[in-house]
């Protein structure tokens, strides 16, 4: 088959132009997928270094880096660039090299479409940063420092030019998420290799599937929000203020509306990812393949109608408080349909522990940890302790980095053979594992109590009761920062070359893109194979 | 699904520069309006070389497309892609649409209500009654406009553009080329008529007081038949697009995708939501 | 665990077990990778240590797992949820990871075990063991937890019943208003900790950013209902112990309800981002016996006639300087810093500014608008600046105006009486 392919391959088109160009007009998913895998990945650095110089202002008490107001704008960036710049991208390069691989699809289905939404990225960074540098030369006051979400009324809070920056960077990648989660509907719906059941189709696929829709449903919400915000500071509307009968609180509503929905986004991909990672060092079948789906699209259901658990203390009646608990609580059940599934897919197997396995597990017990944290959040008399406290931070690190980082961590380890056709530093790659599980515990952990012991978020100093808690997270986070650097080396030692990878690269690895050559050729899957 | 994989290999377009113009484009488009607003710089040279990239990229890519079509690159496999791509991109402009409304209804349910209703002895708008229409406690007066002129009229414009667009389509069916392009001019026209109309009505608001500073009420005017109405003129191009390629004649029966997928456009993203802002802005 | 300064308890569980962590570690070389395995083998141990202490450490008086000593029964329902759902959430993590932890331990390619070909349950048995979980999960979160919740936010919400005592908060760019309406009573608390403390030029005290000038003073075993507003963006009043976290939103009003059980001193502070100065503004509750808070009501009124005895009154242009120079260090420096500064690009200089060095009054004896005083009295709309005459008296305002127009190098060598701001306003 895969001679044929590269036959196809070659009289169909030529080559790609050469050198920048390539990368500049490409439709190739697998090029588009390998770009946007590099974006998510700088991109995941700067935010952490961005991070890294706020828990160094957070080391001790007293103001000694940094002004409170460029405290909020690096935190702010550092969230605006992780979860849009570096988490979002990296699945979004995923599901580009993937989906058409597992699905025995020639391409994604809307291939220029594609290549608009990964080269607005970009541009969409940049724009985000510029108003920051800016500043260091005295014009304008420096980027946004409203938080990820804009949680508060911008309009007083903080004049300049860094939000309408930040407005028009969400615009822009609302457009690249908008058309990413359009291609991968239609390459779903459209492209299947004939035999590909939906319900046969690889579970990865299934939630990107589900991660696209709601993507479509809510990043319009976004930019509605976002464009709302900017004709009210420049062009006189008042949808937030309430002298004109505006109401603050609709901003809160519409950008949770989003926001909820968002850190499912975040982590559907991952959702996807684990059970075949599990599986295939499990030397099992995934279990529970259509529980799962079911669990995906409850959790996308759900996801829909608890937007307020994140304005529970915003002073909302008392029906939305109650309705918002209980609808938040019910969540419980599908994801921990998921966790029993994981659990069933390595019971009584044959489990080996290569470094995709281990943080895999990682995964699962990170996550673990952060959904547990996540249930008793939306209580509302104990969240009125909560909201806007560290905990909130220590909970959603644990989804976001112990669910999602690791998540895609776990992905790179586990295709990077694939990929270029070489495997990785085996043992480099369990040492970054386990400096990573313990330093993100260090760094993490003392931020819960913290925030139990009423520790605000957002704060760049802190009272002295809480010196000790910020010390110890503030020094695991720097050597958690450190032991990143690993990760770039045994990469950038993988690409440059390692022992071949065989196309099945691990001993269980089942499915379509395992039966192609490590690493694939430029075009696959051009005549469709026929799947039993 | 396989009988639609005439000759079982989807056509995957070769490199492209239109979608990088594109997005550099409205970078440059960005960063001028940011610049602009702020009053940093006067932005207009930003906006007018964005504008003009971003146009030059959008035409080169629909005429690529075009091209494509017409040297018959694509079948029915590719077409399938077309309609699905662009009934999820309806769906979203539908959730785009919503949360313009649904923010309305808010303001009509929950925000002009509170605002009115605090606690008599605590009360930080005093005399404040909160029925809408209202541009809240502090808004300049206004006489809120009536469902029954104009915004009847346009209803009906636009409910009459759509019939008539699948008046075209039935024309396409039938290989009936005149009614093709005879109902795709009637719907430009109507849509065009709509537009003018809905200038006219922004006149009259002005007139009546209804200006951004007459509070939500204001606001939510100018903001829905603004939105509505940039949905309007991208759906305007785009039937100027297929009118002009069905009086040159380069639509088949078999290959309808074009149309239909601006019918859909049209139908979904700027009839419907024209109606629902007729119905819960003006009327109700 | 209750940390004062910056010394460390050495009691915390948490160190316990980094301590741990880090001596493991150290004796088994962590960065060897040929020793990876022998981590591995640790790891129960680890997970041992470290679920013993999560979950029994709890059990302990005064624990790590606690919120801030409640003074309230709704302090007091929010700490028992949290501590119940949070063992509860340990319960499960523990049983849940330990049957992980078996398989992993079990279920190994080398101890030769033959992967299942399962994909789901089978038995009646098996799918009984599948569906448990839910219902367990559906009991904790409707019954078991789910009831007492509901009690626990329908008493939250209730302001209204058997309420006693009225005290309306407003909150602006980074102060608090607190008012008494019944009273008349009505003064701003601000941060008191010097910048001198903030910018580690001097020692910190025990309760730095915790401290303010004007704290809140309540009386206690009185359900006070307090009403929440804002002047410019949302904030949110937090006191753990009471615990109550409120946003204060502008142009809407909130509310919620403190019954304080104990005297004391209670800290807090604003808890919803609201720009730069959100570190620093700090609330103190004083909680004082019934009779005590009427001596201090009776005190606060006395000072607020003589404060409009002042306004009547010509002041001299010294104690005009030395008012002046107070207020403007205490409310103003956050902005406009020490010497009016100012922080280019976010707040002007005062020294040398035009508007400072200019008229502030037209012939007839009017504010002249965009001038000195008119700034100050009605502030400028969308931004921090903001209308000080809603929060500071008479004088305190012709004070500050006079100290600004004779101090940081301006020299306009006029003043300001509290009489004409009284007219003014
Ligand atoms: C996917 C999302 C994601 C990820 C991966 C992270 C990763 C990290 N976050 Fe993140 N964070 C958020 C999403 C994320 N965060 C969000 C959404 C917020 C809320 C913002 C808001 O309130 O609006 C937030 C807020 C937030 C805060 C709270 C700020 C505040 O409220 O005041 C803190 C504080 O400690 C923090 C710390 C960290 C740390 C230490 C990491 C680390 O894991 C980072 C590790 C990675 C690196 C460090 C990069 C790699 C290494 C180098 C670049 C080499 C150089 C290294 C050194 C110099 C040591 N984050
Ligand atoms: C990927 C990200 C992610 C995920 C998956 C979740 C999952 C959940 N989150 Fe979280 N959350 C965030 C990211 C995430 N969250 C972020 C970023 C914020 C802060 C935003 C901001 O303010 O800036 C936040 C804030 C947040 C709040 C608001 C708190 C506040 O500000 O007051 C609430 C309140 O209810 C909440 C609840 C939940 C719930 C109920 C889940 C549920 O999905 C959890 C359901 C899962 C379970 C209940 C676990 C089931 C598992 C088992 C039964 C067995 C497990 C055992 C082992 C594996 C050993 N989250
Ligand atoms: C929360 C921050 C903040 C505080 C506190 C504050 N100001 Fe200001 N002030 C500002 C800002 C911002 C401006 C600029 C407004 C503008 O854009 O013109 C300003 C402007 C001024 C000006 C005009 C300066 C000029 O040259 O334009 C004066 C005078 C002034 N403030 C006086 C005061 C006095 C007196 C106090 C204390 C009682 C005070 N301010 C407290 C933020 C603050
Ligand atoms: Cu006020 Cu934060
Ligand atoms: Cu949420």
């Amino acid at each position: 088959m895969t001679e044929a392919i590269a036959a196809v391959a070659h009289d169909r088109h030529g080559h790609p132009p050469a050198g920048i160009m390539r990368w500049l007009t490409t439709t190739n998913h697998k090029d588009l997928g390998i770009l946007y895998m590099s974006f998510g990945g700088i991109m995941f650095f700067i935010g952490g270094a961005f991070i890294m110089a706020v828990r160094a202002e957070l080391l001790l008490p007293g103001l000694q880096l940094l002004s409170p107001g460029m405290y909020n704008q690096l935190f702010t960036l550092h969230a605006l660039i992780m979860v849009f710049g570096a988490i979002m991208p990296f699945a979004t390069g995923l599901n580009n090299y993937l989906i058409p691989l597992m699905i025995g699809a020639p391409d994604m289905a809307l291939p220029r479409v594609n290549n608009w939404g990964f080269w607005i990225l970009p541009f969409a960074a940049v724009l985000l940063l510029i108003p920051f540098f800016l500043q260091f030369s005295g014009i304008g006051s420096g980027a946004s420092g409203l938080g990820w979400v804009m949680h508060n009324t911008s309009l007083d809070l903080q004049s300049g030019i860094g939000i309408d920056f930040a407005i028009f960077t969400i615009h822009l990648l609302g457009i690249s998420s908008l058309t990413g989660a359009i291609n991968v509907v239609v390459t779903v719906l459209n492209m299947r290799a004939p035999g590909m059941a939906l319900m046969k189709m690889p579970l990865f696929v299934w939630a990107w599937l589900i991660t696209a829709f709601m993507l479509i449903l809510v990043i319009p919400v976004f930019s509605a929000a976002a464009t709302m915000l900017l004709t009210d500071r420049h062009f006189g509307t008042h949808f937030f203020d309430a002298a004109n009968g505006g109401d603050p609180i609709l901003l809160q509503h519409l950008i949770w509306f989003f926001g909820h929905p968002e850190v499912y986004i975040v982590l559907l991909p991952a959702w996807g990812l684990i059970p075949h990672i599990l599986a295939t060092f499990s030397r099992k079948p995934v279990y529970g393949y259509r529980a799962q789906v079911y669990a995906l699209w409850a959790i996308c259901f759900l996801s829909f109608i608890v937007w307020s658990h994140h304005m529970l203390t915003s002073g909302l009646p008392l029906a939305a408080e109650v309705y918002f608990m209980y609808s938040t609580m019910a969540i419980s059940v599908p994801t921990s349909v998921l966790v029993f599934c994981w659990l069933g897919a390595i019971w009584r197997g044959a489990m080996t522990f290569e470094t995709p396995m281990l943080f895999a597990l990682g995964f699962v017990a990170h996550f673990g940890m952060g959904a547990l944290t996540g249930m008793i959040l939306p209580d509302v008399a104990a969240n009125a302790q909560y909201h806007n406290s560290y905990v909130i931070v220590s909970h959603f690190h644990y989804t976001f980095f112990g669910g999602g980082i690791f998540g895609m961590m776990a992905a790179v380890y586990y295709w990077l053979p694939k990929f270029t056709g070489r495997m990785f530093d085996e043992k480099l790659g369990r040492l970054h594992f386990w400096l990573t599980v313990i330093f993100f515990n260090v760094t993490f952990i003392p931020q819960w109590f913290a925030g139990l012991d009423g520790m605000p978020r957002h704060i760049a100093d802190f009272a002295l009761r809480f010196s000790a808690m910020n010390l110890i997270s503030s020094v695991g986070a720097f050597l958690l920062g450190l032991s990143q650097l690993l990760l770039v080396y045994i990469v950038v030692k993988c690409v440059r070359g390692g022992p071949k990878a065989t196309g099945q690269v691990w001993e269980g690895a089942q499915g379509l893109e395992f039966t192609l050559p490590s690493p694939p050729p430029y075009h696959t899957f051009e005549t469709p194979p026929e799947v039993k | 699904m396989s009988e639609m994989r005439s000759d079982r290999h989807y056509y995957v377009p070769p490199p492209s520069h239109y979608p990088v113009t594109i997005n550099l484009g409205l970078f440059i488009l960005a960063l001028g309006v940011a610049l602009r607003i702020n009053a940093i710089a006067s932005g207009i040279v930003p906006i007018l070389a964005g504008i003009a990239v971003v146009l030059y990229g959008a035409f080169g890519w629909v005429g690529k497309i075009i091209c494509e079509d017409e040297s018959g690159s694509y079948h029915p496999w590719e077409d399938r892609s077309f309609r699905i791509g662009m009934a999820y991109f309806i769906l979203s402009e539908l959730a785009f649409f919503g949360a313009f409304l649904l923010a309305l209804m808010y303001v009509r349910v929950f925000a002009l209500p509170e605002l009115a209703s605090m606690d008599p002895h605590f009360t930080l708008w005093p005399d404040f009654k909160g029925a809408w229409p209202s541009g809240g406690p502090k808004s300049q007066a206004f006489t809120p406009l009536g469902a029954s002129g104009l915004p009847a009229v346009n209803s009906i414009l636009i409910l009459a553009s759509a019939v008539s667009l699948m008046w075209a389509r039935k024309g396409l069916s039938a290989a009936n080329r005149g009614q093709m392009v005879a109902g795709l001019a009637i719907a430009l026209t109507l849509g065009v008529a709509f537009l003018f109309q809905q200038a006219m009505e922004c006149r009259h608001a002005t007139e009546l007081g209804v200006t951004l500073a007459s509070g939500v009420y204001g606001t939510y005017f100018y903001m829905l038949t603004g939105v509505h109405g940039a949905h309007m003129l991208a759906g305007i191009l785009m039937l100027a697009v297929l009118l002009l390629r069905a009086f040159h004649g380069r639509f088949k029966p078999e290959s309808p995708v074009g149309l239909d997928i601006v019918t859909w456009y049209w139908n979904f993203a700027v009839v419907i939501p024209g109606l629902l802002v007729f119905i819960y802005f003006y009327w109700l | 665990m209750k940390l004062t300064g910056a010394a460390i308890h050495d009691e915390s569980a948490i160190q316990k077990w980094l301590i741990c962590l880090f001596c493991c570690n150290k004796r088994h070389g962590a960065a060897s990778i040929r020793e990876t395995r022998l981590i591995k083998k640790q790891l129960p141990l680890w997970f041992g240590i470290v679920f013993f202490l999560l979950v029994f450490e709890p059990a302990c008086a005064k624990s790590i797992w606690d919120f801030q000593e409640p003074a309230t029964p709704v302090a007091r329902d929010s700490i028992t949820a949290s501590v119940d759902f949070l063992r509860i959430i340990m319960g499960i993590y523990a049983v849940v990871f330990a049957v992980f932890a078996y398989s992993i331990f079990k279920h190994r390619k080398n101890s030769g075990t033959q992967p299942g070909t399962f994909t789901g349950p089978r038995t009646r048995w098996q799918w009984a063991l599948a569906i448990s979980p839910f219902l367990l999960l559906i009991y904790i979160d409707y019954i078991w937890m789910g009831i007492p919740a509901f009690h626990a936010i329908a008493r939250m919400e209730d302001t209204r019943t058997a309420s006693e005592m009225v005290v309306k908060v407003t909150a602006s760019q980074w102060k608090w208003q607190y008012e008494y309406p019944e009273e008349g009573i009505r003064f701003v608390s601000s941060l008191a900790t010097t910048q001198d403390q903030i910018h580690n030029k001097e020692a910190k005290g025990e309760h730095y950013l915790q401290e303010v000038d004007n704290p809140l003073i309540l009386p206690t075993n009185k359900k006070v209902r307090i009403l929440l507003a804002s002047t410019d963006v949302i904030h949110s009043w937090w006191v753990p112990s009471f615990g109550v976290k409120r946003d204060a939103v502008p142009g809407y009003l909130r509310e919620m309800w403190v019954n304080i059980e104990k005297p004391g001193t209670y800290r807090g502070q604003c808890a919803q981002l609201c720009g730069d100065g959100h570190a620093f503004m700090p609330i103190v509750v004083e909680a004082v016996a019934e009779p005590q808070f009427k001596e201090w009501v009776a005190k606060k009124k006395a000072e607020g006639s003589a404060a409009s005895a002042a306004a009547g009154k010509v002041w001299s242009r010294e104690e005009l300087m030395a008012k002046g120079d107070e207020i403007y260090n205490r409310i103003c420096i956050t902005c406009h810093q020490a010497g009016g500064k100012g922080l280019p690009g976010a707040f002007p200089a005062l020294a040398g500014s035009k508007l400072v060095n200019g008229p502030f009054l037209d012939k007839d004896g009017r504010l002249i608008k965009d001038g000195h005083l008119d700034r100050v009295m009605n502030g400028k709309p969308g931004t921090t600046m903001q209308a000080f005459k809603n929060t500071l008296p008479d004088a305190e305002i012709a004070a500050i105006v006079t100290y600004e127009r004779n101090s940081f190098g301006n020299h306009m060598g006029d003043m300001v009486q509290p009489s004409q701001v009284k007219a003014l306003r």
